[in-house]
Formats: structure tokens, C-alpha cells, sequence
């Protein structure tokens, strides 16, 4: 068990919907930017500006003007509360402005008073409240304990986002120069060195040729990880994390895998060397544009027929949704792909190819459940067809291990519960919430642990696996049952003129040993 | 009082009419500049009015949502429906309209007529609701008990004219289709017309937008193709050729 | 005027307009067909507003009383409705109450009302 400056949830059989405790989580507040420059870097003012009150307002009308989706959803709600139940970081901290709706009226009220004619003039009446110091930093505080999961839009008869609110006022807080620290910092850091890690590309190269000599030492095979190679078919575009952090890394030697027994022509890139996009998380356009461009200009320059993407919630729902709209056309592409993919489409096809060779009892040592990450769930498809979301990673999952099972169904496909650290909340300043809005997905995935023996749980989101090692400890689980969904592929996969050594056996052993 | 309810209504009807087209007007007109339908979403437009017309007419998302609230809102909506084809009785004389359309009017008043009971108990049902959940309780402002209670003794005093004290419906109707007639002194009836009055007068300002919202909300409204189809707003368009 | 734009001079003009036709009593205040036995009496056997209001009332009233208890001195009858309120056609034969513009047909139409009461009782009057 982790330590905590807080009371962690005790797992329960069900998440009780809890009744109200009024600012449980008003002391929890994301680090604001310091230093200008993560403000500057993106745009913004370096700190709070003197007429903040004024340009905020400013700001609300412009991108209401906008965004037909706000316009909409701060007229539309009539308070059904359909979706008050519905949000992880509510079931976890009971404080109602942690309701999706009591989240959006924050920002709403101020809307009504400044915006519409009822608010103006009888604000007592509809709840219009003028906007002042304290709901300044409410919203700061609120809307950054919103991982724009989208879990509340499923649920509401006029498919209301809070995570469009959301992004909107993250939008309006940096427009006055009231940035938070991690998300900018981390856009700065894409700007300047190409991705959210800051890993230049000379580190990342080393990065690769140690993998490629450790591929080498254990299965006595080439498999390679090229970088920058000009003429390639495939760029491929993964989140940073899967360089370095465990159990991200294991997804990336499976990417790996699956291209050299494709026999595909691929490369990563230096300069496109971060699939996320912390420029949705903010709700800014022109970040999310610029962030986009890079991986625009290195397919360019590499001249490559295919952009593949790997295992990342946001970054999906970016390239799925948006990167054709902020970087298209995509002209320049081999049209008989879509542009981009999902490494889970490429592996699915070499899979039903039979492109693989797989030993499926080498995953025979775990029992597998899958977290829809709420991206890819609620936001794309990984497929051709509505809701091949959720059975592609499935279907790789079930041709690679022989034990898989589903948690609950209200907490898997659309109705999937966040991990608790989306949306731009994965930083140790608000641990605090990320643990306790966990809870939901926790709770599920220790029923299937006690029910049904599930050991590892598989996820295809850098956020969610980061999330998943801090917070299972404090639950009383193990940091390492969370696993990459192409580690499951690599593990499965038999290279062709692999060597098969008995002293593998050995690496496996420590995991089994828990059983 | 005929020529007081004749400006109300008059004023009523533009300010209903011409805030609502209004409102839409800027729906339309503000862009859209990136997909985000909630996905599973249609890939097809066909498949997006399938969609839009199950969450208007069965409100899937909300059944998905809350049982209990399914339930009294939509007995509430539908009931209100009924009520309303029933209403076309007053507004329309039967030599405007096809004989088919006028049967069709016939038939519906025995339906519409009990259907003010079910939408009275849909908005009781949504009133206790609001009262006794503790989370609906939070996010109520005055004007959401309000709105209950304007629907609802608009139904009460309806109901009232049906079942309780008749008022003369002959001289409604000549009223409200010009003819002359002049409006019957029944407290009842200046209840139910008052009522409607100021809820067509607040109707375009008030959270009653949902009417209009549900067809534009772009998490519903929007075809999963972004990655076959190019999407840019006019402001991206700009943004774009100004950074080039 | 001259400070009215256009756009204001029309609405102002239409509602003058409407208005008007509102308040111009056009009504003929009274659908008793001529050539019926009503047509030449002054009242009904409540007063107009009443009958208006609650006729559909009173008939099941005494439908009850007749049914239930065989008491006929109710004022309120059917037969009595229509052989005063039908009229009769060039040839002098009597047309149904219930027939197109006729009294009954004239407001229930009107108002989308459909009577059954026709489906078992005479439409016209009873010869004597």
C-alpha cells in the first residue's frame, strides 16, 4: 500500500452512488504555470492578466461564437440529472461540482449573467452568478479534476460534453494567462524538442539501438527500430512514454515485432516522436494544430505511404477524429489506407492474414481483461464499422492468450469508466484525485480478479497505463497487473528463426509465480 | 379582456416565433470545426437521423441514463404531444385541411383528452424528483421548480375545462382563428391561456432551448466519417492561410 | 409616422389589421338554423351560455335518470333537442340534426367533436 496524504476509498462490491458532500475537492488545485515562458511558448499571456475579468468574458463570447458544441450545451441543459451519477471523479470524492453537470454550471452561470437575457436580469431566478475572483479559481480548480472522458455525454438526451466545457474554460484560463503547469509545460516541450518527455532525438536513437541489441541477445533475431528513414512506407507516430516507461515499452517491442514479421518498411521519426496531443486537453486549436503539423511534415520529408499510430487514448482521438481536419488532406498518402491508423489495425490484419505466427500459450501464465481507454471508446473507431472500437483490440487479445474475460458491462465499451488520470490530471500534483476517481475501475476490476481470476488487465492508452501502475498500490493490487496490449502480441509472437532457448522460460516464471 | 388576450398572444407568438428562429439562426450558423460525435456514432447520414430520431422520440440516451426520469419525462413529453395534435382543434377549420387530416384530428381527441392526466403525473413524477434527490436538488435553480409548476397548472387548469367546469370552446376557436369571437370569462381558461402566454414569451430564453438544441448538438448530429471526409470550419480555414 | 421605418410601418399596419377582424363582432353569435322551431323562440331551456357550456352534460344527466330510475320529468332531452332544433328541407320533410351545417353537425365539426349519441336515437323529429 502506497502512502497517502488522503483517505483512499475502500473497494466495495458496487460503487454506491454516494450522497453529496460539498467541497470534498476544493483544496485540490493543479500546480499553476510560474515561470511565463510555459505560458509564452503556447501563446499566452506569462501570468494573470490585470483585466482578467474583462478578456476572460471576452474570450467566453469569442469561442461561443465559435464552437456551435458550447453555444449548444450551456443553452440546451434542463438539469435532468441524468448525468449526475455518471462521473468517476464524482463516485470517487462525492463533491457535487464533481457532477458532470454541476462541473458545467460553473462555467454556465457565468454564461447566463453575462450572455442571456434571463440572467441578466433576474440572475436569482435561473442561477446566473456574476463572475469574480473565486469563480476564477473554481474553475481553475474544477476543470482541471475533468479527464474530458466523455463518459457523461453518453448518458444525456442532447449528448452535452462536459468535456467541451471544459476545454473551453481550460481555453479561456490560458487566455488570461492562467495556465496549468503540466499541460503547457508539456505543449512546450513538443514545440521545442518534438515530444512530451523532451527526449531529444540523439537519447531516443540510443534508445532504439539498445532495444534492437536486446532483441537481438534474446531471440537472436534483427528485429529493428528504425528512426528518420527516409523512403520507409510507414511512419509510425507512438507516445513517448512507450521509450522508456514500463509497461509501455513492452507494447513497443510488439509493434516492433509485428512489422518484422510483416516484413514492413517503417520508421519513427525525431522530429514526430510524440503521438499525444496535450493541445486537446487545453481546448486550443491553434496548439492542437501546431502539434499536429510535425507529423504532417515529418511524413513529408519522409516521404512515407502510411502514418500508423500506436497505442495512446488521446493521440487517437486526435489522429482518428481531428488530424485529417487540422493537418489534412492527406493526399500525399497511399489512398488505400485510411489516414492515419491504429496499430491495432495493422496487427489485426496481419493476424487474419496469417502474416503471425503465434504461440498462444505463451500468455497462458495470465488471465486478461481488457479497460477501454475513453478515447478510443467514446471518441473513434479502430475499424471500418460503429463500435469496432471495442472488438478489435478484443479480437488481437483473444488470437494471442487463451484466458480473457470482460469486466461488468456498465463499465466496458461506451459506458467505459475512466482511469482517472486523463484528460491532462496525470501529474503527482493532483494524486489525490486521481486515486480516488479510480475507484470505479477499480472496483470492477477487482470483482473480476476475486470472480473470475483475471491477473493482468490490458489497456492501449500511455495515460492510462502510466495511471494504472501509480494508483493500483493504493488499492491493495500490484503495479505490474496492468500490461500493453502489444505485449501480449510480442509475447505470443514466435519470430521466424527464433532461437528457442529454455532460459527464456525463466523471465516468465517471476509472474506466474503469484498464481 | 378579448382584446388583452388578443395583444398577449400576438406579442406571445412574435416573440416566440421570431426568438426562436433566432436562436437557430445562430445554432446553424456557428461552426462546428472538429468531429466530435460520442462514438459509437452512424457513419452514414441516413444512420445519423436514425439516431437524432430515436433520441427524440424515444430518448435513448436519457434511458440509458435514469430509469425513473425515462420514465416521467417521457410519459410527459409524449402525453404533452398528444395534448397538443389535440389542440390543432382550435386553430384549424375543418375546410383548410384535407378530410383525411380533419378525421385525423377527430381521432385524436379522446387520446388527447385523457393524455392531460398522464402529463400531469409525468411532471409530478419529475417534481418529486427534483425535490427528493439530493443530486437533482443541487443543480435546481428556482426556475427549473418553476417550469414544472407553469407546465403543470397548465395541464391542471386544462384538465379543469374537460373534466370539471366546460367553457365555450365555440367561441375559443372564432377567437383564436380570427372569426370574431370573443373569449368566454372562464377562470379556468384565463388560467390555461395566461399560463401558455408566458411560456411562449420565455420560451427562447429559458432552458425550454432544448427543443431546438437537440437537433444541433453535434455529439448526436454528426457523421463518424473524419477520417474519408475533410472537415474545416471557415475561422480554421483562415487560421490556416494565415499560418502557411 | 415619418420616424417609423418601413419594416415598423408594416407591423404596425398589420396589427391595426388584426386587431380589427378581432374586434369586428362578425360572428353570427348564434348557430340555430332557420326554418327550426328554435329559430323562432327566444330561449332554450337554460339560457344559451349554459346550454353552450354544459349540454353534453345534461343529456347524460338525464340518460342516467331515465335509465336508472324511469323519471321523465327531467327538462333536459334529447327527443326535445331535436324536434325543436331541426329544420326542414324545400319539400317540408325535416333534415337530420346531425347533417352537415346542420344545428348538432355546425359546432361539433367545428371543433372536431364526434357525436354517438345519433347511432341509436332519432336525428329527426318524431312525426305526431
Amino acid at each position: 500500500m502506497a502512502k497517502a496524504e488522503f483517505d483512499v476509498p475502500e473497494l466495495q462490491e458496487y460503487v454506491d452512488v454516494p450522497e453529496l458532500q460539498e467541497d470534498t475537492m476544493a483544496h485540490v488545485k493543479s500546480f499553476v504555470v510560474t515561470k511565463p515562458e510555459h505560458n509564452t511558448d503556447l501563446g499566452f499571456p506569462g501570468e494573470l492578466v490585470e483585466d482578467w475579468h474583462d478578456k476572460a468574458l471576452e474570450k467566453l463570447d469569442d469561442l461561443r461564437g465559435r464552437y456551435r458544441s458550447l453555444q449548444v450545451f450551456l443553452d440546451a441543459c434542463v438539469k435532468c440529472g441524468s448525468c449526475t451519477d455518471k462521473c468517476h471523479y464524482f463516485l470517487g470524492t462525492k463533491d457535487p461540482k464533481n457532477m458532470p453537470v454541476g462541473r458545467q454550471d460553473l462555467l454556465r452561470k457565468v454564461y447566463r449573467r453575462y450572455f442571456t437575457f434571463a440572467g441578466k436580469y433576474f440572475p436569482k431566478l435561473v442561477g446566473a452568478k456574476d463572475l469574480t475572483r473565486e469563480t476564477l479559481d473554481e474553475w481553475y480548480n474544477y476543470y482541471h479534476q475533468c479527464s474530458q472522458c466523455r463518459r457523461c455525454s453518453v448518458f444525456c438526451p442532447y449528448g452535452i460534453d462536459t468535456a467541451e466545457i471544459s476545454m473551453a474554460a481550460r481555453e479561456i484560463l490560458d487566455s488570461i494567462g492562467y495556465g496549468q503547469k503540466y499541460c503547457n509545460e508539456i505543449i512546450g516541450k513538443v514545440h521545442k524538442i518534438g515530444n512530451n518527455l523532451g527526449l531529444p532525438g540523439p537519447a531516443l536513437e540510443d534508445t532504439l539501438e539498445g532495444l534492437e541489441e536486446d532483441m537481438e541477445d534474446d531471440f537472436g533475431v534483427p528485429v529493428k527500430f528504425p528512426l528518420n528513414v527516409k523512403g520507409a512506407d510507414i511512419l509510425l507516430v507512438t507516445p513517448s512514454a512507450d521509450f522508456f516507461a514500463e509497461p509501455h515499452i513492452d507494447g513497443l517491442i510488439g509493434y516492433g515485432k509485428v512489422f518484422h514479421e510483416a516484413g514492413a518498411s517503417w520508421t519513427l521519426s525525431s522530429t514526430a516522436s510524440e503521438a499525444g496531443n496535450f493541445g486537446m486537453f487545453i481546448g486550443s486549436y491553434e496548439n492542437m494544430r501546431r502539434v499536429s503539423m510535425r507529423i504532417r511534415e515529418a511524413a513529408q520529408e519522409l516521404g512515407v505511404k502510411r502514418i500508423i499510430f500506436g497505442e495512446c487514448g488521446h493521440a487517437w482521438r486526435v489522429a482518428y477524429a481531428f488530424l485529417n481536419t487540422l493537418a489534412g488532406p492527406f493526399d500525399f498518402l497511399d489512398q488505400k489506407y485510411p489516414a492515419p491508423q491504429h496499430i491495432l489495425e495493422y496487427t489485426w490484419e496481419q493476424i487474419q492474414a496469417g502474416k503471425l505466427n503465434i504461440d498462444k500459450s505463451a500468455n497462458d501464465d495470465m488471465t486478461l481483461t481488457f479497460h477501454d481507454s475513453c478515447n478510443v471508446a467514446r471518441a473513434t473507431r479502430i475499424g471500418d464499422y460503429p463500435g469496432s472500437q471495442f472488438e478489435t483490440p478484443r479480437n488481437v487479445i483473444k488470437a494471442v492468450c487463451n484466458n480473457y474475460v470482460d469486466m461488468h458491462h456498465d463499465s466496458i465499451g461506451e459506458r467505459t469508466f475512466c482511469c482517472g488520470g486523463g484528460g491532462g490530471l496525470l501529474t503527482d500534483d493532483l494524486m489525490e484525485i486521481r486515486v480516488k476517481g479510480a475507484l470505479p475501475r477499480m472496483t470492477e476490476l477487482q470483482n473480476v480478479i476475486k470472480d473470475k481470476g483475471v491477473t493482468h488487465m490490458a489497456a492501449i492508452c500511455a495515460i492510462c497505463k502510466s495511471q494504472f501502475t501509480k494508483v493500483l498500490p493504493y488499492y491493495g493490487m500490484d503495479m505490474d497487473q496492468i500490461v500493453s496490449l502489444h505485449q501480449l502480441v510480442s509475447n505470443a509472437i514466435v519470430l521466424t528463426g527464433q532461437v528457442t532457448d529454455d532460459d527464456e522460460a525463466e523471465s516468465d516464471a517471476e509472474s506466474e509465480a503469484e498464481e | 379582456m378579448s382584446f388583452f388576450f388578443a395583444l398577449l398572444f400576438i406579442l406571445a407568438s412574435i416573440v416566440f416565433v421570431v426568438g426562436l428562429a433566432l436562436k437557430i439562426n445562430q445554432y446553424a450558423k456557428t461552426p462546428a470545426p472538429l468531429r466530435i460525435a460520442t462514438t459509437p456514432a452512424p457513419i452514414t447520414k441516413t444512420g445519423v437521423v436514425m439516431r437524432l430520431f430515436r433520441e427524440v422520440v424515444f430518448f435513448e440516451s436519457l434511458f440509458k441514463g435514469t430509469k425513473w426520469t425515462w420514465i416521467f419525462s417521457w410519459i410527459f413529453h409524449m402525453a404533452l404531444l398528444l395534448v397538443l395534435v389535440r389542440h390543432l382543434r382550435y386553430f384549424i377549420e375543418p375546410d383548410w385541411v384535407p378530410t383525411m387530416v380533419w378525421a385525423l384530428i377527430e381521432l385524436v381527441q379522446p387520446f388527447g383528452k385523457y393524455a392531460g392526466f398522464a402529463m400531469v403525473i409525468g411532471l409530478v413524477g419529475l417534481f418529486f424528483r427534483r425535490i427528493f434527490v439530493d443530486r437533482v436538488r443541487y443543480i435546481s435553480a428556482p426556475s427549473d421548480y418553476l417550469w414544472l409548476l407553469v407546465l403543470g397548472f397548465i395541464g391542471i387548469s386544462g384538465l379543469m375545462m374537460s373534466f370539471v367546469m366546460h367553457t365555450d370552446i365555440v367561441a375559443i376557436k372564432e377567437f383564436f382563428t380570427f372569426s370574431g369571437g370573443q373569449l368566454p370569462v372562464d377562470f379556468p381558461l384565463i388560467v390555461h391561456l395566461s399560463l401558455v402566454a408566458l411560456l411562449m414569451l420565455l420560451f427562447p430564453f429559458s432552458k425550454l432551448l432544448h427543443v431546438p438544441g437537440v437537433f444541433f448538438s453535434p455529439t448526436r448530429n454528426m457523421v463518424d466519417n473524419p477520417r474519408e471526409q475533410r472537415h474545416v470550419a471557415p475561422w480554421a480555414k483562415a487560421l490556416e492561410e494565415e499560418q502557411k | 409616422m415619418h420616424r417609423l421605418n418601413g419594416l415598423k410601418r408594416i407591423a404596425v399596419v398589420m396589427m391595426a389589421g388584426i386587431l380589427l377582424s378581432i374586434s369586428a363582432a362578425a360572428i353570427s353569435g348564434s348557430m340555430v338554423v332557420e326554418g327550426s322551431k328554435a329559430a323562432g323562440m327566444k330561449d332554450c331551456v337554460a339560457p344559451t351560455m349554459d346550454m353552450r357550456r354544459n349540454h353534453m352534460d345534461y343529456l347524460k344527466h338525464q340518460r342516467d335518470e331515465v335509465v336508472h330510475q324511469g323519471d321523465r320529468s327531467d327538462k333536459f332531452a334529447l327527443a326535445d333537442c331535436v324536434s325543436c332544433h331541426a329544420s326542414k328541407d324545400k319539400q317540408g320533410h325535416p333534415v337530420p340534426v346531425n347533417a352537415k351545417d346542420q344545428f348538432c353537425d355546425s359546432c361539433h365539426d367545428y371543433t372536431a367533436v364526434n357525436i354517438t349519441c345519433f347511432q341509436c336515437h332519432r336525428k329527426v323529429p318524431e312525426e305526431k
